[in-house]
Order: C-alpha cells, then sequence, then structure tokens
C-alpha cells in the first residue's frame, strides 16, 4: 500500500511536470537570461582607456628612444599611456586639436643629459580636455621622476660628502656603485609586491559561479510547481489515507521523495549539458568525475527536505507557494544567489552564512567544478552536512504536521 | 459602484488579517533595503589602503604617502580581511599589506615580496598606486642603503657623516638642482562636458512594482479557486468582473500604499510623486486586466498558479528592473510595456 501510494504520488507529479513542462522550458530560459545578464554587467568592469603621449624629439635619437621604449612596456605605464612619436611641431598641432591627450618635447641628446647628470629640465604639455586619466597620468610621470630624483639625491649627497669624508674609489666608480644599486632597485621594484587578485565569487570563475546561479534559481523556483501535494483537498485525503496506514511521515517522506527526484534530475541534467557544452566548446569548467552521481543525492534530499518543511508551514498551497517565494527569494538574494555576498553589509553577511542555500551554492561548485585534490575529503563533508540538514528538516515537517492536526 | 462600496471594505479587511500579505510587505521593504545597502564596486575610486602587522611601520608608511600631492587617499586599515573584503566590494580601489619585517629585508637589500599588493577583478587603477607607494618603499630603501654600504664608500663611516647624509638628501630632494617636471595646458580652456550618464535600470521602483504585480496576480489565482465553489458562483458574469477587480483592489492595496511610500522616499525619483501615483494606478488598472485576461485564457487555478514563476521572471527580466536587456536587444524597450511592471518603470 506505501509503495504504492509513493509511486501514485511519483506519477501524479510526473504528469503535472510534464503539463507545466512549457512554463518550466520558458523558467529554464528565463532563469539563464538573468543570470546571464548579471553576470554580463559584472563581467563589464570599468577598463581604463590609454591617453596618447605624444613624444616630441629630433630624428636619429636612438638612445633615447630605447630607453623610452623601456619604460612604455612597463605594466604601470602600459595600463595608462601609450607613446607616440612625432616631431615638435607634430605634438604641439595634436594637442591643439586634442588628438592626443599629452606631450613632452625632449631636447636634443637628452639621454646624454641625464646620463651625465645634466638635469635638463622637463615640461609636459597636456591638452585643455582634462579628465582622469589624464591625472592618473600626471601621477605616474611624477613618480617616475620622483624614482630619478631620489637616486639623484643619494648620489649628489655621498660626493658631497668626499671633501670631508674620504670615498674607498673614485668618484666616477662612486656614481656608478650607486646609480648601479637605484637603477636594479627601480628596475626590479615589481619583486617588491607579491600581487594578489581577488574574487567575489570565492574559488570559482565568474562563468561558473552564475551557471551554479542559474541552477540553484531554477531549482528554487521549480519547486513552487509542487505546491500542488499540499492542497487543500489534499490534506482532506491525507486524513483518510492515515486510516489506511499510511502515516504523516510517510505522507511527508514521499513528498521529500518526489521533489529530491526533480532536483537531482535537473541537477544531472545540468552537469552532462554542462559537460557536453565545456568539452565542446574547450572551456572545461566541469570537473569530470563519476563521484557526482552519488554527491548530488544528499544535496537533492536536503533541497527536497527544506522545500517539504517550508510548504508544511502554510495552510494551503497559495499559502505555501508564497511563503516558499518568499522565502527563496530571501535566500537567493542574502546568500549570495543574485549578487556575490561580499556585496552585502556585515549583517546581511552574517545572515546569509547561515541560509542552506550558501551551502548548496558551495558544494554545487565542489560538486561540480572542484579540483581533484582534497575531493574526497570534500566529498564527506558534503554528505554528511546535507544529510543531516535533510533528517532536520523532515523531523520537524513531521512535527508540525502533527501539531496541525 | 453600490456593490463595490459594499465588497470593497469587506475584502479589504479580510485581506488585512492574511499572512500573505504581511509577507509581501515585509519581503518588499526587505529587498529595498538590501538594494540600498548593496556595496558594489564601479566608477573612479581613489581610496588606497595600507595594513601592517606593526602600526608603527604603517604609520611612518603613511605619513610619507600622505606628503606626497597624490591622487590617491591613503587610508590605515587594521585588520587584514576587512581591508580585503572592502577591496572585493569596492571601498577601495586596492589595498597593501606590508610585512612586518620590511625593514630588516631592507638592511639585506631584498626588497622581494615586502608589500602584498591586494586587487578585485574592478581595479584600474592598481598599478599607479603601486608606483606611488613604492616611491615612499624607495625614500626609506635610500636611507637604509647608504648606512648599510657606508662603510663599502667611504674610509670612515661615522655616526655624524650618516646624520649629514641624510640632511644633504633632504635639502637635495626639498631642491630645483635636481630632474624636474613642470606642465602646461595646450589650446582653449575646455573642460570636457561631464556627460550625465542616465541609469538604465531602477532596482527599488522596479522591486515595487514587481510585488505589486505578484500581490495582482496572487489575488487573481485565489479569485480563480473560488470562481466554482465560493461567494462569486452567484454573481453573474458583469458582477463577476466587478467582484474580480474590488478583490484585486483589495489585496493590492496595503502593498501599493507601502510601496507608493518607498518609492517617493528611496526610489529612484524619475518623477515627481503626481506623475509616480498616476503610473502606480495605471500598473494596477493594466496589471488587472493583464492576469484578468490570463484567467480567462487559463481557466483553471492550477495552470493560472503554475505560470506564476515565469510570468514573475518574464517581468524580472524583460523590464529595466534589474538588468537592461535593452543595451543588447533593443527590441526589449517596446516589449517591456507589456508587462504591467514596465509601465511603472516609464
Amino acid at each position: 500500500m506505501r509503495k504504492n501510494y509513493f509511486f501514485l504520488q511519483l506519477k501524479r507529479s510526473f504528469a503535472a511536470f510534464t503539463r507545466m513542462i512549457g512554463s518550466v522550458i520558458v523558467m529554464i530560459a528565463l532563469s539563464v537570461l538573468l543570470a546571464w545578464g548579471v553576470s554580463k554587467s559584472f563581467s563589464n568592469a570599468p577598463v581604463l582607456e590609454q591617453i596618447t603621449l605624444g613624444i616630441g624629439m629630433e630624428e636619429n635619437e636612438d638612445q633615447t628612444e630605447v630607453f623610452l621604449d623601456l619604460i612604455a612596456g612597463m605594466s604601470s605605464v602600459e595600463s595608462i599611456c601609450k607613446f607616440e612619436y612625432m616631431t615638435e611641431d607634430e605634438a604641439f598641432e595634436k594637442l591643439e586639436n586634442k588628438e592626443i591627450e599629452a606631450a613632452i618635447v625632449l631636447p636634443q641628446n637628452f639621454y646624454d643629459d641625464v646620463n651625465y647628470g645634466t638635469n635638463t629640465p622637463l615640461v609636459i604639455y597636456f591638452s585643455s580636455e582634462v579628465d582622469p586619466r589624464t591625472s592618473l597620468f600626471r601621477e605616474l610621470l611624477i613618480d617616475g621622476v620622483s624614482f630619478a630624483r631620489i637616486s639623484e639625491a643619494a648620489i649628489y649627497s655621498v660626493l658631497d660628502m668626499r671633501d670631508v669624508y674620504a670615498l674607498k674609489m673614485t668618484a666616477g666608480e662612486t656614481s656608478d656603485f650607486l646609480t648601479d644599486f637605484y637603477m636594479w632597485q627601480i628596475l626590479e621594484r615589481g619583486s617588491a609586491f607579491d600581487n594578489r587578485v581577488l574574487a567575489a565569487t570565492g574559488e570559482v570563475n565568474l562563468e561558473q559561479y552564475y551557471i551554479t546561479v542559474g541552477v540553484l534559481i531554477f531549482l528554487l523556483l521549480g519547486s513552487l510547481t509542487f505546491g500542488f501535494l499540499y492542497k487543500e483537498e489534499e490534506q482532506m485525503l491525507y486524513k483518510k489515507l492515515r486510516l489506511m496506514g499510511i502515516t504523516s511521515a510517510l505522507v511527508s517522506g514521499t513528498r521529500v521523495l518526489i521533489m529530491a527526484i526533480y532536483s537531482y534530475c535537473t541537477m544531472l541534467l545540468s552537469y552532462v549539458v554542462g559537460m557536453i557544452i565545456s568539452a565542446a566548446t574547450e572551456t572545461f569548467l566541469f570537473q569530470p568525475s563519476a563521484l557526482v552521481l552519488f554527491l548530488l543525492i544528499p544535496v537533492a534530499l536536503a533541497m527536497g527536505a527544506f522545500a517539504n518543511l517550508i510548504y508544511s508551514l502554510a495552510k494551503n498551497q497559495s499559502q505555501g507557494m508564497l511563503i516558499n517565494l518568499g522565502v527563496n527569494v530571501v535566500m537567493l538574494v542574502c546568500a549570495g544567489g543574485i549578487l556575490p555576498i561580499y556585496y552585502f553589509p556585515k549583517a546581511i553577511r552574517i545572515f546569509g552564512n547561515l541560509l542552506p542555500l550558501r551551502y548548496w551554492l558551495m558544494h554545487l561548485q565542489m560538486i561540480f567544478f572542484g579540483s581533484a585534490s582534497g575531493f574526497v575529503g570534500k566529498s564527506f563533508l558534503i554528505v554528511s552536512v546535507e544529510l543531516v540538514f535533510a533528517a532536520i528538516c523532515y523531523g520537524v515537517s513531521i512535527l508540525i504536521t502533527e501539531h496541525k492536526k | 459602484m453600490k456593490q463595490f462600496g459594499r465588497w470593497y471594505p469587506l475584502l479589504l479587511k479580510a485581506q488585512l488579517k492574511k499572512v500573505e500579505t504581511w509577507i509581501a510587505i515585509v519581503a518588499m521593504i526587505a529587498m529595498v533595503f538590501i538594494i540600498h545597502a548593496l556595496k558594489i564596486p564601479g566608477g573612479p575610486n581613489c581610496e588606497v589602503a595600507i595594513q601592517c602587522e606593526n602600526p608603527n611601520l604603517a604609520a611612518e608608511m603613511l605619513s610619507r604617502l600622505q606628503k606626497q600631492q597624490s591622487i590617491f587617499h591613503f587610508v590605515l586599515e587594521d585588520d587584514l580581511e576587512q581591508m580585503k573584503l572592502n577591496v572585493i566590494n569596492g571601498t577601495y580601489e586596492c589595498g597593501f599589506a606590508i610585512d612586518e619585517d620590511y625593514q630588516e629585508k631592507l638592511l639585506k637589500l631584498d626588497q622581494n615580496d615586502i608589500i602584498t599588493y591586494y586587487c578585485s577583478s574592478f581595479t584600474t587603477r592598481g598599478e599607479v598606486a603601486k608606483e606611488t607607494l613604492y616611491l615612499a618603499l624607495l625614500e626609506i630603501e635610500s636611507e637604509i642603503f647608504l648606512q648599510v654600504s657606508a662603510d663599502q664608500i667611504f674610509e670612515n663611516a661615522t655616526k655624524e657623516l650618516l646624520e649629514l647624509l641624510k640632511a644633504q638628501q633632504e635639502y637635495y630632494l626639498d631642491s630645483d638642482e635636481l630632474l624636474s617636471i613642470s606642465s602646461e595646458v595646450v589650446g582653449k580652456g575646455n573642460i570636457a562636458p561631464q556627460m550625465n550618464v542616465k541609469k538604465t535600470t531602477a532596482p527599488y521602483n522596479g522591486t515595487v512594482a514587481l510585488i505589486i504585480f505578484l500581490s495582482i496576480f496572487l489575488a487573481m489565482g485565489d479569485y480563480l479557486g473560488k470562481q466554482k465553489s465560493g461567494y462569486p458562483m452567484y454573481l453573474v458574469t458583469g458582477e463577476r468582473f466587478g467582484f474580480a477587480f474590488t478583490k484585486t483592489l483589495a489585496a493590492v492595496t496595503p502593498v501599493a500604499l507601502i510601496g507608493y511610500v518607498l518609492s517617493l522616499t528611496v526610489g529612484e525619483h524619475t518623477h515627481n510623486w503626481f506623475v509616480m501615483l498616476l503610473l502606480m494606478i495605471a500598473m494596477i488598472l493594466y496589471g488587472f486586466l493583464w492576469c484578468y485576461g490570463l484567467g480567462k485564457i487559463l481557466r483553471k487555478e492550477n495552470r493560472f498558479m503554475a505560470s506564476l514563476l515565469a510570468v514573475i521572471l518574464l517581468a524580472a527580466v524583460v523590464t529595466n528592473a534589474y538588468i537592461d536587456l535593452a543595451e543588447y536587444t533593443p527590441a526589449i524597450k517596446i516589449v517591456r510595456y507589456l508587462m504591467p511592471p514596465g509601465l511603472y518603470l516609464l
């Protein structure tokens, strides 16, 4: 009898689901579109446009050009500006016409002057259109000149002392010794920084994050289609079924299993389709592993049990769907389902980290995209957490159902 | 009209007793609050954080940075994790964590990885901030280098010599005797006009509109459910339409009132209060007709309620509540007004 009841409900759910297949397909498409739209607005991060710096100098200034090419290749310089070599007249003409944003006119033998200690003053000319990129470029230029100034200050200071304090080397050798140190330090200044890029999406990239979000949106919103299991007329039926030995535990268990089957099939299908697409496009976003087939089971059970718990709080189908929708929306917003959780204030982040969706998001990311190392250990964690959560939700829903009677 | 006057207060009273009404109101207020509290990076940012386990070293670095005429505003951050979080959410353009042993390393003339640079995918000025920070570091390095290598350079390196060297460096750095750069502006002094970038999304008003539309939809679903077994069963066709409208109006009144207040206070302020009120009323009327029409097509409550998700998602996607798809598909600009919330976001 109990087995018949379960298969009957499963058949009804399948029939209800196929009737709603049109809506389901539309929902998938819209969920994907919403997730894509949000991720697109994020991946279109502001890019600082380079300004064009005109270098006005005489022809045959090969050493100067080599030196300037070296500077132009530095990452900080490259991120702000690109050099364009031209004559002095061309530089001023282009500035007037606003074809370039800034220009430096280098005097003849500028490189030799600097090399031999003649501090020829530099003038940089800016176009009259001032914008933030120009300010940034000005900052970079001042920084570069300041590096040279610090080196010169040290060298001149040492050489000034040679009249009072005897040098071990000649003035020229001392100057070379100090120049080598400062040149080396300045050219190798990148080594002073250990670069770390922080991602709001955690250990996964933006595409992987929003793939998981898309799947979860579909799962959560799809659970609303199971509201028919909680109609008021169904409640009358269950009272009669109870007399036939079908207890509320079995009824709840059936509902949990039905919703878990739906969740499992959806997640598995997403994984398979994702694997095929990423293999075809050679992006290899998904982690191939047979363990996925088993790891998705506890996650599906937890989702089914949670949805059942929420529905059990309501008096009827409409109320159940509304509460479910409200809870799902709150979870999607606060647990990083729409935007990464780091963008929210502390109170919401703390609240979001307590919500089940947070764990489903992390676990689904681990299952779909997790790296091979540490996978087994993480698998055990996923299974334990989800099964315990499912058991608690199931138990509480039975208590609520019994209390309602 | 007489019947409307009779039905409306009764239905409103019943609606106010329903949990769903208060859930919708609370959800709307919560969503608006959350959107208001969101911190998403974007736009120009010149705040840069400095952090060091040793507060004295951090303060020294900060004072050197503040002496420079920089476009960046350097701030001290005590907690590394907080700094990282603020870099992710865009409070800071980037952050620098200084190794508390950095002076010991510089004494050995080793500058490798003495500063950890944290940036996010939204950081655009980080490379320039690094140069500005390195300038302060080079000043410290220069002082330390001369101390460490004084014995290599001079026959007799005394403490007095080191003091003199430091003073002489400071003299030169403040003087005009070193390489210098000045700037001039060429051309007429037009400051580039500030482009007013119109915001294309309306998350506050969009949230209000979607939740009001949801309330209309659920009210219609409830009406369809009671069509064959409740009060509407005893009404003639014309009266049923009136009853459906009154029921919807009663259901949406509390939510719309709160929504209207929220739109006026924290909303996008695209129009004045009167126009917003007209748009709200137009949306409610259009929403009712839209849902009534859909109910007539689908007929049964089950089918109607099953389309709830698709309809709400469609409204969220097509209107410019959260994303503006019209940027990629201009036809969306016309399609969005087919959805009632699109009218409120006019």
